[in-house]
Order: C-alpha cells, then structure tokens, then sequence
C-alpha cells in the first residue's frame, strides 16, 4: 500500500518535470515574431535617391514601379563572428553584416548588378593615361555619429585599407594591394597613392593603368571604414579590428549597429541620416549566430527567423527546404541567384596525350574533348537542372561576347541535333589519330573523393568512353586534397571550381590562364606568348569597347589552344541570403548583400518578376511533393 | 577534514601541469596549419607561398621551440593572461567571460535534470522490480544509453520547429535576469543532454538499490515496523547512492564536453561553438584555455563529490 502511494508521490514529480517542460514549449511570451510591418517612419517613399553622375556609368533609379511597406525588422540567422573586413572574408554572407553598417566608394548597381554606380562617391574620373582616379564624394555624407565625412575621412579608411598588414587575408583584394603607388602608413599625403586635393575630392594612384580597377573598387570587399576609428588604431601602433564594445563601429552605412554581442547576435537599427533619401526602407534587421543548418531551416520553420544567410559550411537539398515552401506558400521565396565564378576540367599540357601544347596530335584530342562534352547532360545530372554554362569568361561580360555568341563556338551548342554533329565529329577526330573501340586512348581523370566535381568526373568518365577514351580516376586516399596532384601535374584532366568576387574578365585570367608562378592555379601549366601579350594590352586600356576587342582576340587563342575545358556553374539557390519569407530581395549577387532597398512585403505581397520568375519552386525543375 | 581538503587542492597543481602539458602537446602534433588558415581565411583556394608561412608563424610565436611556447603560455596563465585568439586578435579571456558562465549555467540545469530523473526513476524501476514501472523505465534507460546526445537534439529541434512550429528563443539569458525565458531555453538542451546520462545513472542507481534492498539492515528496519517511504527514502537510498554520486562526479565532465555541441544545435552561445571552431581552426590558445578551464571544473567537481560521501555515509571520514 505505502510502496504505491510512493510509486503515486514518484510518478506526480516526473508529471511536474514533464509539465514544466511542456510549458516551455507554449512559448507564451512571443510565440512567433514574425516581422511586423509598422506603419513606419515613411521615409520620402519613392523620389528617387539623387544617383552620382558616375563616368561611363549611368546610374539606374532605385525601381519605384512598386510600392515598397516601410518599416518592419527582418530576423536573419548566419554567424556573428566578426565585424572586420579580413576576419570574414571567407564567408561572403557575413558581409550582411558589414555592408549594413558601411558603405563603399563606388559599387555594383543594386537593380542591374552589373554596371558600377557611386555610393559615397558622387562621380569619379579617370585620367588619360589611366593611372590616377578622382573621386568626388557627396555633400551629405553623415555618419553614426553625427560627423559629416569629407575627403580627408574617406581618403584616410581607403588609405588604411591599402595599408593593411601584408598578412592580412585583404591584402589578397589586389586593386587596393597591387593598384597602389605606395603603401605609407602613415596616412595620405601629397604625392603618395592617395591625395587629398580638396573638400570633398580625393585621388588614388595606382602603378601603371589597370583598367579593371573600378570593378575592383566596386566589389564587397572595398567597404569604407571610420577614419576616426583606424586612426586610433593606427596612434595605439598594432593592428586590431575595429572595436564594436568602444563604440567605434561608426559608418556612414544605412543601418546603425545597435548591439553587438559576439557570437550571438548584432542588431541593426534604420540610420534616418543616410545619404540617400528615402533608403532603408526596413527599420532594421537582427543577425542571430545560429551556425547549423538544420537549425537555420528550424528557426523559419518556428517563425524565429525570416530566412538565414548561406555560410560557406553547408548547402541544403531542395527537399530540406521544401516543407518550408509547404508551410509558407507563397510568402516563403528562394531566389535562384547568379553565382559568379568558373567550372572547368583543366587541361594537362605536361604530358601527352593532351601536350605538349603545340603538338597537333595533343591539340586534335583536346578538340576532340571540347566538341564531344555535353554540357547540357552534365547541368541535368549533377546540377538538377540549375546550373548554367560557363565559357572561357562568363557570358555577362557581353562586351565581349553575347552568351549567344558563346554558345555558337565550338563544344557548347545546346541543340540537340548540332551538337550530335558535334560528338560525331569528336569521333570521326578519334577515329583519324588510330583509337577506336578496341584501342582506347587512356588517360588519368584526378578528382576528389566526392562532390560534385566527383560526380562530373565520373559522368565525364562514362562521356568519354563514347569517343574511344578509358579515363581512369584518381582518387587522392583518405579524403586528400586533390593539390599536391594538380600541383604536380599528376593528371590529365582535373575538374576546377572557382568562386569570384571581381566582376571582371580579369579574375578568370589572373585564377585560371596566367603562369602558375603568378599565383594563378594554372595547373596544366598552358603558355601562349600572343595571349599574354594582349593581356597585358588589356589591362592598360578603359575603353570597354576597344579592351572588349582585344578579348576577343584572347578568347579565340583560348578556343585554339584549349586550356581548359569549360564546364557549368551550378547557379545555386541560396548564397548570399536567399531563403526568405515576408520580405522582398533584391536580386542576388554576392557583389551586394545590402538589405539597403529591401522592404517586408508580410501583407500586400507584390513580388518583382524577377523574383517571382527565380524562384526555384516556380521553375517547374524541381517537383514539390 | 581541512587537512583532506587541503592535500586534495594541492593535487590540483600537479594534475593540471599534467592536463596543461599533455594538451600542449597534443595540439602541437595535430595535423594542420594555423598559419595557412589565417593567410586563407576560410579560402582554400588561396596560394599560400612559404615566405607567408614564415611570416606568420614567427607572428604567432610558433617559430619558437615548444618548450619556450608551453612555459610563455603557462607564464601567462598564472598571470590570467591566456594570450590573443590567433584568428579573432582578441583576447582569450574575454571569451572565457562571456562563454565560460553560459556553458556552466547549461551544465549545471543538465547536471540537475539529471538527478531530479534518474535517480527516482532508478528507485521506482528497483522498488517494482520486474514488472511493468521497472520495464517502462528500463527501456527508457536504454534508449538514452543508445541515442547520442546530438541526435536527440537535432530530433528535438526539428520535432518542436516541425510539428509545434516552435523553437526556444536563441541567445541567452541568465537565469536571474529572466528566470522563464531562461527556463524555455535551457530546458531541451538540459534534456538533450542529460537523456543520455540520466540512463546511465538511471541503471546505477537501479542496480543499488537491488542490491542494498536485500540487505539484512533493510528486513531489520522493515521488522522494525518503519513506514516503507523511511526504509526506501533513509535507509536504501542513502546507501545506495554512494556509487551512484561517483558516477555523477564522471557525469559532469561528460556533460560539459556534451554541451560542446549541443550548443551548436540550439545557437547557445557558449564555449562549445568557440572550441569546436577553435580546434578545426587549430587555434590554440582558446582551446588550450577552454580545455584546461573543463579539466579543473571536472577536478573541482570530483572534490565536492569525495566531500559528499562523508554527509552520505557519517562512516566515512577524511582526515
């Protein structure tokens, strides 16, 4: 009788545990706090921010064509490690953050993300020779603190961003690096790389001309610090970050930090000061350090978060996000965005049979290769549909060449019955240099032991055997880098994925086609004297036209001499920022991930037909089941 | 008593030498580059050229013998001084103010969980040994011993976001700031936690009280006519648990390891998301600081737990 009344007294103590847990699930304090749209400071709604009359470079208005809802805070998730430019250079997404609070000389248009428009610059010049650039800046830059910002602040956080120390990992963005006459650090003077010559005007000097330095600038590296806080860390005479507990993160950004808690959580407040009118239209947004995935995906789930911020440490599968389309229909959005960098199967010239370079044989093969690879297969198989292709430079720069143009080149057709033609001709190649089903042409496919470059490379390897080629692969043991192969050249072919932050034909040139001595990772060690020689002629002129010309001329040696073989770029469904409920993006790229023109759409959603057209569950490509 | 307590304290001094040593060590021989991860940062496709290497290592004091590092360190941490962050530039103990009292807090709500479950549970599982109570709650048991403590976590997260459209809110607050949002966000990673532990001592604490409830003592005390509550509550249990608190003492530590991850899960911001990055990144002072920091907490655990047996047993005494 006694033993059950305990059993009784035992059983009611783990009742009460499991009810107080089952009271922390209500939840009651704040269930779901889903942005709310206030009726806002309504900003100067739609007149157009006064846009820069930036040279060469008309600026768009931001688009007015609909009506954006003020106010709201946005709750993100990403991590929140730290608010120093080369502290995060690995993880683009973690320039949210940065990009919240400080802005950028010139930059990448936020509505055509490709032309390049002032930002605290109202307009800038370059010289004939190419070698200096006057920046003019805006009359009504304030900052966080109140302070208006001339030539001399602006001139000054360029200047400590050229001096950075050398190992620091932004030494690595080259315009400021290699584009500088002197790296003083002491600060700009006359006569140095850069010079102050007036109010609100400034010039950079750069060695000789480098006609990609806008491009450069412009990226989402280049974000223009506090004068005032780098000259204190400049007078205390060691190298810090910036020090959000001493209050020096002070920007000129549209959003003002206003609490900074380290690997936990920074808030972002609307600044009313912005220099441009009207802008933000969100009162602000929250970053939450949330590093795993499956608890990123969880917090929209709950209604804790918005979306979250892609990181470099993991990519969902459709199918992991699809019961958030379930739960949110229409209001939840994952924007295929543009991811801007390379694929390719770079090409061995050390040895045969694909060299040595001029050797005909070799360079029949590696036509041979170029025609038969469907590209077209590969972006179904591997990317699910989602990837796009991608040429010796990306088809955006059509300055060079239109992406139809591209496609007319050999290897790339994406008709059916072309590009049978196409591979019969790869084989009839074959056929004539002696190999044949009985007598396969062997070669070493280097790959790692699993992605999607492994993926490809096995897809390639079932290709191949359809033009008489074994390819056989090589697996590094254990997980191993694929490097020290690549490095030595022990390959034939090795597939290379690259990511870019530099819209300019340039970066392809600089990671894939220079010499490896040159920091390139040209692995197959491919050397043309003509192509070097206009690239070195491209880089000195500013004319988009006539430097186009000579990429031209540079693409048709690539063509020629085949160095690598163009392959896709899985355009994936998330960098950046991209899964997002209640709020409309702008379109992707990692050149901005500025919540600068976003507004919460929670009531009178009218997505942008951009957007509507990017997403990947409208697609049809991807089933919802 | 003093004296014990004393002697035991003074052991610290060379267990931690040891503790400090041997982890000096075992970091220095990992593979891995600290040096490339900062020239990279976080880019593998960077080209890191030798001259680079040296440059930086030579920054970070690497360069010097291991010897001439380890007694630089340990200088430094008699000093409260555990260097800068080899990634971050910040100084190590300003994690270890923020960090280090999060961890605790989510140790110490497991480490009570876990009593307030295990050890009735271990008790009603004895007392109806054999029938259906002790099978219930056996195969509860197993299921913590078999489900690592992250996967309970993760299914914890996805069954609340899932199915109850909840998550407890992120960050943290200290529990004297906000008892009730404190509770909601310490309570599943307390459970994530401690499922497994609680089977463990859950088991121990079964096994006991088996085995003292056949005691002649326990029939002495029944015959005597005492109320069955008394025999089990002040008689059995308090022998019983003698093993059952050793086994806690071991619990801890487990369960400050344990949070390492779990805090990840639930985006506490703790020291287990700054040592797991810190030890991929190979980021020596923090996790050499973190490390020694769980080694004397675990020391200092199993103190109180020697310091214990005397309340539990008057038998026992330490001079």
């Amino acid at each position: 009788m006694s033993s059950k009344i305990r059993f009784k007294s035992l059983v009611g103590l783990a009742l009460a545990v499991g009810l107080l847990w089952s009271l922390a699930c209500s939840g009651a304090e704040e269930a779901t706090p889903t942005p709310t749209a206030t009726t806002a400071p309504a900003p100067q709604a739609t007149t157009a921010a006064p846009e820069p009359a930036a040279t060469n470079t008309p600026t768009p208005e931001p688009d007015t064509s609909m009506d954006p809802k003020y106010g709201g805070i946005i709750q993100l998730t990403d991590t929140v490690r730290s608010l120093d430019i080369g502290t995060v250079a690995g993880n683009p997404g973690e320039y949210n953050q940065m990009q919240g609070w400080m802005s950028q000389l010139i930059r990448v248009n936020l509505s055509d993300r490709k032309t390049i428009e002032g930002d605290l610059a109202e307009s800038w010049t370059v010289s004939d020779d190419g070698t200096e650039y006057t920046f003019k800046l805006r009359d009504n830059l304030i900052d966080h603190s109140g302070k208006r910002w001339t030539a001399d602040d602006v001139a000054y956080a360029v200047w400590k961003i050229i001096a950075r120390p050398v190992d620091d990992p932004l030494r690595r963005i080259l315009c400021w690096e290699q584009g500088a006459a002197e790296a003083d650090p002491n600060g700009p003077a006359a006569g140095t790389a850069v010079e102050i010559t007036g109010e609100l005007e400034f010039v950079v000097r750069t060695h000789s001309p480098i006609a990609w330095y806008p491009a450069c600038m412009a990226q989402h590296f280049s974000l223009i610090g506090p004068g005032d806080g780098y000259r204190k860390i400049v007078a205390e005479g060691e190298f810090r970050e910036l020090s959000p507990e001493d209050g020096e993160l002070i920007g000129t950004g549209p959003f003002t930090v206003k609490e900074y808690d380290r690997g936990s959580k920074i808030v972002f407040e609307r600044f009313d000061n912005f220099f441009r009118d009207g802008l933000p239209y969100i009162d602000g947004f929250e970053i939450t350090h949330v590093p795993e995935l499956a608890t990123k995906i969880a917090a929209v789930a709950a209604g804790r978060s918005e979306g979250w911020i892609y990181g470099p440490c993991c990519q969902p599968n459709l199918s992991d996000i699809a019961p958030l389309k379930r739960q949110y229909g229409e209001e939840f959005v994952v924007p295929q965005s543009f991811a801007f960098g390379t694929a390719s199967y770079i090409v061995n010239m050390q040895r045969p049979p694909f060299g040595p370079q001029d050797d005909p044989t070799a360079r029949q093969l590696r036509k041979a290769v170029q025609l038969h690879i469907d590209r077209l297969v590969e972006n179904e198989l591997i990317y699910e549909g989602l990837g796009f292709q991608i040429f010796f430079y990306y088809c955006g720069f059509d300055w060079i060449h239109s992406c139809d143009e591209w496609l007319a080149f050999p290897g790339h057709a994406e008709d059916e019955m072309k590009k049978e033609e196409e591979r019969q001709e790869a084989r009839d190649i074959m056929t004539s240099l002696g190999y044949g089903p009985d007598n396969m042409l062997e070669i070493e496919l280097l790959t790692a032991e699993s992605g999607s470059g492994r993926r490809g490379s096995e897809l390639l390897q079932e290709e191949l055997k359809d033009m008489y080629i074994e390819a056989k692969l090589r697996v590094p043991p254990g997980g191993e880098s694929v490097y020290d192969d690549q490095f030595a050249g022990r390959f034939d072919l090795v597939y290379d994925v690259s990511g870019y932050g530099l819209e300019d034909p340039v970066i392809f040139d600089q990671n894939k086609y220079l010499p490896l001595e040159d920091g390139s990772e040209n692995y197959g060690r491919w050397v043309n004297q003509d192509w070097m020689r206009l690239y070195e002629q491209q880089l000195t002129v500013s004319d988009q036209a006539e430097r186009g010309a000579i990429y031209r001329d540079m693409v048709e040696i690539l063509f020629e001499d085949l160095p690598i073989l163009p392959m896709n770029r899985f355009r994936p469904p998330h960098p950046y920022m991209a899964y997002v409920r209640n709020w409309t993006p702008k379109r992707l790229h990692a050149s901005s991930a500025s919540l600068e023109q976003v507004w919460l759409t929670p009531d009178d959603r009218k997505p942008w037909p951009e957007q509507a057209a990017t997403d990947i569950f409208d697609t049809g490509l991807y089933e919802l089941k | 008593m003093r004296t014990y307590i004393i002697k035991r304290l003074l052991l610290f001094i060379p267990t931690i030498i040891f503790v400090s040593m041997a982890l000096f060590a075992i970091l220095r021989i990992l593979p891995g580059d600290v040096a490339a991860v900062i020239i990279q940062a976080g880019d593998p496709e960077v080209t890191i050229t030798e001259e680079e290497r040296l440059r930086v290592t030579e920054q970070l004091g690497l360069d010097k013998p291991i010897y001439v590092q380890y007694f630089d360190w340990i200088w430094g941490v008699l000093r409260f001084d555990m260097g800068d962050s080899f990634l971050l530039n910040r100084p190590v103990i300003e994690f270890v103010k923020n960090q280090v009292p999060v961890t605790l807090q989510v140790a110490f709500f497991s480490a009570i969980l876990v009593s307030i479950v295990s050890i009735p549970i271990g008790v009603l599982a004895a007392v109806y040994q054999d029938r259906w109570p002790d099978y219930f709650l056996r195969g509860f048991a197993i299921v913590g011993l078999a489900m690592p403590s992250f996967f309970i976590a993760l299914l914890t997260v996805l069954i609340l976001s899932r199915y109850f459209h909840w998550l407890p809110p992120f960050g943290f607050v200290h529990m004297w700031e906000n008892p009730w949002v404190s509770f909601q966000q310490l309570i599943f990673p307390a459970l994530a936690i401690g499922f497994h532990s609680s089977g463990t001592m859950m088991r121990m604490t079964r096994a006991q009280m088996l085995e003292v409830m056949r005691d002649d003592y326990i029939r002495t005390a029944r015959a005597k006519g005492l109320a069955e509550r008394t025999v089990i509550i002040k008689h059995a249990l308090r022998n019983a648990l003698l093993p059952v608190v050793t086994l806690f003492g071991f619990q801890v530590a487990f369960l400050l390891g344990g949070t390492v991850v779990i805090e990840i899960i639930f985006a506490i911001p703790g020291m287990g998301q700054q040592l797991i990055e810190a030890t991929l990144l190979r980021d020596f002072p923090i996790v050499q600081t973190y490390v020694l920091y769980i080694a004397i907490i675990a020391m200092t655990v199993n103190l109180l737990v020697d310091l214990t047996y005397a309340w539990l047993d008057p038998r026992i005494q330490y001079s």
